[in-house]
């Protein structure tokens, strides 16, 4: 899967401000571009793909309306991640309040390595599903949208240093859970 | 390549893996029109940067840059070496002595005049606004020393303000009122430079002129979303309102009626709730439920609490949570359910007592909140801590005749009345002014009449549905609730006589021996009180839940009144007398060994009341006995004919009791301070015996 960003600088920058100005076409070429990312990241926090979708679809609402204020076009894409997951952080707060998401257990293999490297799919899901959502968000920007602690930061009006240790206490909490110390 | 590095490469691998099967099928531009279509975008950037014109000119801000250098310069110098530490603030606030030279600070607030006590409760028998389930939107306003309140009530839209130095309400009586009916999103903000309410709902704009008691219809305000999402400050500075929804700020000029777009919202979904916080001056933006934003109206800029920000969600059916500044302990308190203060200063989250509160709106005259209570005003000073009760909730209000009307005459005797009085249980509704009772009938419900005490005449109510109980039923009046509860022993029915309904609530303890009940109503505490067999039982109608108080010292079955002269329940258990102090849960025994011998009470034990004009707990056993519980002692009223009544209750708008006759079917008033028995309703003859 390629996560990273499709367009040159300068391309982005043009979608976005076309974008920006009412630009549906513009808008639609940064929905085909993003949108399934935004959903995959969601899915880490959500763990339902159908809480995932809506979060992506809530969150390029919320980018519509807020691609005028994007200072730096270039960063459209750790933006646009950020907002999915905290749509996902919502729709599974919302969710939550009614009934319990059911964790959807994904079971392909497909792509994978040396079984014995492998993180298996079901201890995976169990143990992300055990993290709080925000440390899920966490790792679904650090190692899903491949930000780093800065972008994190920035995004999340955290600390760089702040994001590394929270990071830090997740992955030591994962590698226990994984079984992986 | 460390141990972590591999960790993470793997988690890596595993997180592509486990989002590798994700749907992928989605049409971007029909999404894309979609958005476009129905979210046009607004042309012109330079809108979202109004603020710059709006709040000053280019020169103004020169001079704010030089002045602030200058202040924090000479702040620097004072508190070089100073032992005072000062949490750095999120955003440093504007220096004191540079604000009053951009716009008025914020006005001084009313001063209670002397003599006035602020803390001494209101009148209690003052008319009021009843909300209940209503809604209501409430402001203070400064200049004047009132909230201002605007509530859509049972007879529609009304204004009223609470005056925080009296204590007392008034209702105004403006020409026209916002609603009719009033939106669920309508909140009201007081515009301190205009001294004028405003209330918006996002499809109209009204303002309120307090001083000519008029409302004003303005312009629409141009966010409307969704109407639980909206949320609304002022900025005294500025002079400004600021409205913001899920995604943008604008603010509003009263004076010239225009609305503009400020910024965008930075919080990304949900929702968020405003408050201009003065200590930074700076407006905070409680939102999501979980992050804290402060936006600087001067400069037009957002930045992020870096504290903990607690969370705070409400339950289903309320907005967001509130967001109310409190001047004096410079906190922003967040509230819904359980509090939580901010202090922005030091970007610190404080948290509060579980019962701190209520937090309606900030009373800037008395320095605390004033909030409602059902009926009640309740004030909360959050440096003390203390709640004081500024006005206590209506008693049950008694109900008195109307002029003319002339209680002392029989009413006509050829009026319908209840076929059946045998068994009939009855209760004064003190706020209609009417008995009402229950009478067995030939089907399986019960049939509700009411029985006016100022002109003597029966009502037949018939209601949609009557409740279905056994013969033993018993009735008692729910001072709080304003309904009539009626039970069996099994099942528990309310009356709202007002509207004419009666609602089926949970069962009753299946009691020992449900044939013989007894109810009273404790009005301390706001519940009634069941004798069921050797039980006692409390029931709370606002709650619909009945609680085991105490097993029962008598040995068989008991009938109860609440004695109001020693705040008892006197249970009249035949051959003993026993007293239930419901405040500290002990049983007493009276000690008069003389008492209600049993006689019709046996058959019909609900035939007992308390005279609260005469201050006695009188009993019907074959002849009439009061209790003076402050004497523990009885007294027998063998010289008085006895009508030997199946229940009794006290007429509150006469004071005297009402019985309703079993051996006859007439109704009957006894008097007790004159010993004189008043027939009411003459029986029918022919019809003297069941």
């Amino acid at each position: 899967m390629d996560m990273s960003s499709l367009a040159p600088d300068a391309a982005i920058a043009s979608t976005v401000q076309l974008a920006a100005a009412g630009d549906e076409v513009a808008f639609a070429r940064i929905v085909a571009a993003h949108r399934a990312d935004m959903v995959r990241v969601a899915y880490v926090v959500s763990g339902d793909w159908d809480l995932a979708q809506d979060a992506a679809q809530a969150a390029l609402w919320i980018a519509w309306r807020k691609l005028p204020s994007l200072r730096d076009p270039t960063r459209l894409r750790p933006w646009l991640m950020a907002v999915a997951v905290n749509e996902a952080r919502t729709v599974l707060r919302r969710q939550r309040r009614h009934p319990v998401v059911e964790l959807t257990i994904a079971t392909d293999r497909t792509g994978a390595g040396d079984p014995g490297d492998e993180i298996g799919q079901v201890d995976l899901a169990n143990a992300l599903h055990r993290l709080d959502p925000e440390d899920r968000a966490l790792v679904a920007l650090r190692y899903l949208a491949d930000l780093d602690s800065a972008e994190i930061g920035t995004l999340t009006g955290r600390s760089a240093s702040g994001v590394r240790s929270r990071l830090s206490r997740v992955l030591d909490h994962l590698r226990k859970e994984l079984g992986d110390d | 390549m460390t141990e972590q590095d591999v960790f993470e490469r793997r988690l890596h691998a595993a997180l592509v893996r486990h989002v590798a099967n994700g749907p992928t099928e989605f049409d971007a531009f029909a999404f894309a029109r979609t958005v476009a279509a129905k979210e046009p975008r607004r042309r012109g950037l330079a809108a979202a940067l109004a603020w710059r014109r709006l709040a000053f000119p280019r020169r103004s801000w020169a001079l704010l840059l030089l002045a602030g250098l200058l202040a924090a310069m000479v702040g620097g110098a004072l508190l070089v070496g100073s032992q005072q530490r000062r949490l750095p603030a999120v955003v440093p606030p504007v220096a004191p002595s540079v604000a009053p030279s951009i716009a008025p600070s914020v006005a001084p607030a009313f001063v209670c005049p002397a003599g006035t006590n602020p803390d001494k409760p209101g009148p209690v028998d003052q008319a009021r606004p009843v909300i209940g389930d209503g809604i209501a939107a409430m402001v203070f306003d400064r200049h004047a020393g009132r909230v201002v309140l605007l509530a859509q009530l049972l007879e529609g839209v009304e204004t009223w303000t609470f005056d925080v130095c009296t204590n007392a309400w008034t209702r105004r009586h403006p020409e026209q009122e916002p609603g009719s009916p009033l939106s669920e999103a309508t909140h009201t903000i007081y515009d301190v430079d205009s001294n004028a309410t405003i209330a918006i709902d996002g499809a109209s704009t009204w303002v309120y002129d307090l001083a000519a008691d008029t409302w004003t219809r303005m312009r629409a305000a141009p966010i409307v979303r969704q109407w639980n999402t909206l949320t609304w400050t002022y900025d005294p500075v500025s002079g400004l309102v600021f409205a913001a929804d899920t995604s943008e700020l604008w603010s509003y000029d009263v004076e010239t009626d225009t609305w503009a777009l400020i910024s965008a919202a930075p919080w990304t979904a949900g929702r968020a709730s405003l408050a201009y916080d003065a200590s930074v001056d700076r407006i905070v933006a409680y939102a999501d439920s979980q992050d804290m934003w402060l936006f600087d109206i001067r400069t037009g800029t957002w930045s992020k609490s870096g504290a903990d920000t607690p969370e705070v969600v409400c339950g289903m059916g309320w907005p967001n949570p509130s967001t109310v500044y409190d001047e004096v302990a410079e906190r922003t308190v967040v509230s819904c359910g359980i509090p939580v203060a901010y202090d922005a200063s030091a970007d610190r989250w404080e948290s509060m007592a579980d019962d701190a509160g209520p937090f309606g709106v900030y009373d800037a005259t008395n320095g605390r909140f004033v909030g409602l209570e059902d009926e009640a005003v309740v004030a909360f000073d959050q440096k003390t801590r203390e709640r004081i009760v500024l006005l206590e909730p209506t008693p049950s209000v008694a109900f008195a005749c109307p002029p003319g009307s002339t209680p002392d005459t029989p009413g006509p005797v050829d009026q319908e009345r209840p076929a059946r009085n045998a068994s009939a249980a009855i209760a004064f509704d003190r706020r209609a002014g009417r008995i009402v009772l229950l009478a067995p009938s030939a089907g399986a419900a019960a049939e509700t009449w009411t029985f006016d005490v100022c002109s003597n005449e029966y009502a037949r109510m018939r209601p949609a549905r009557e409740p279905a109980l056994s013969g033993a039923s018993h009735l008692v009046y729910d001072g709080d609730s304003g309904v009539t509860i009626a039970t069996d022993g099994r099942t528990t029915w309310a009356y709202d006589l007002r509207a004419n309904t009666w609602t089926q609530m949970s069962d009753a303890p299946a009691a020992a021996d449900p044939a013989a009940p007894s109810l009273a109503f404790d009005p301390v505490s706001g519940v009634v009180i069941a004798a069921f067999g050797r039980e006692l039982w409390s029931y709370d109608f606002g709650n619909d839940l009945w609680t085991l108080v105490s097993g029962a010292p008598w040995p068989g079955s008991a009938v109860l009144a609440y004695d109001a002269s020693v705040d008892r329940i006197v249970a009249d258990a035949g051959s003993e007398t026993w007293l239930y102090d419901m405040r500290s849960g002990t049983w007493s025994r009276g000690t008069d060994p003389t008492s209600c011998a049993w006689g019709m009470a046996m058959v019909l034990p609900d035939v007992v009341a308390y005279d609260e004009a005469a201050k006695r707990t009188v009993v019907s056993c074959g002849t009439r006995a009061a209790y003076d519980a402050t004497a523990d002692r009885w007294e027998f009223m063998t010289d008085i004919p006895g009508s030997f009544p199946s229940s009794m209750a006290f007429d509150v708008a006469n004071g005297r009791l009402v019985g309703i006759g079993e051996i006859q079917d007439g109704v009957f008033a006894f008097d007790l301070a004159t010993r004189e028995q008043i027939i009411l309703l003459e029986p029918v003859r022919g019809r003297a015996t069941p």
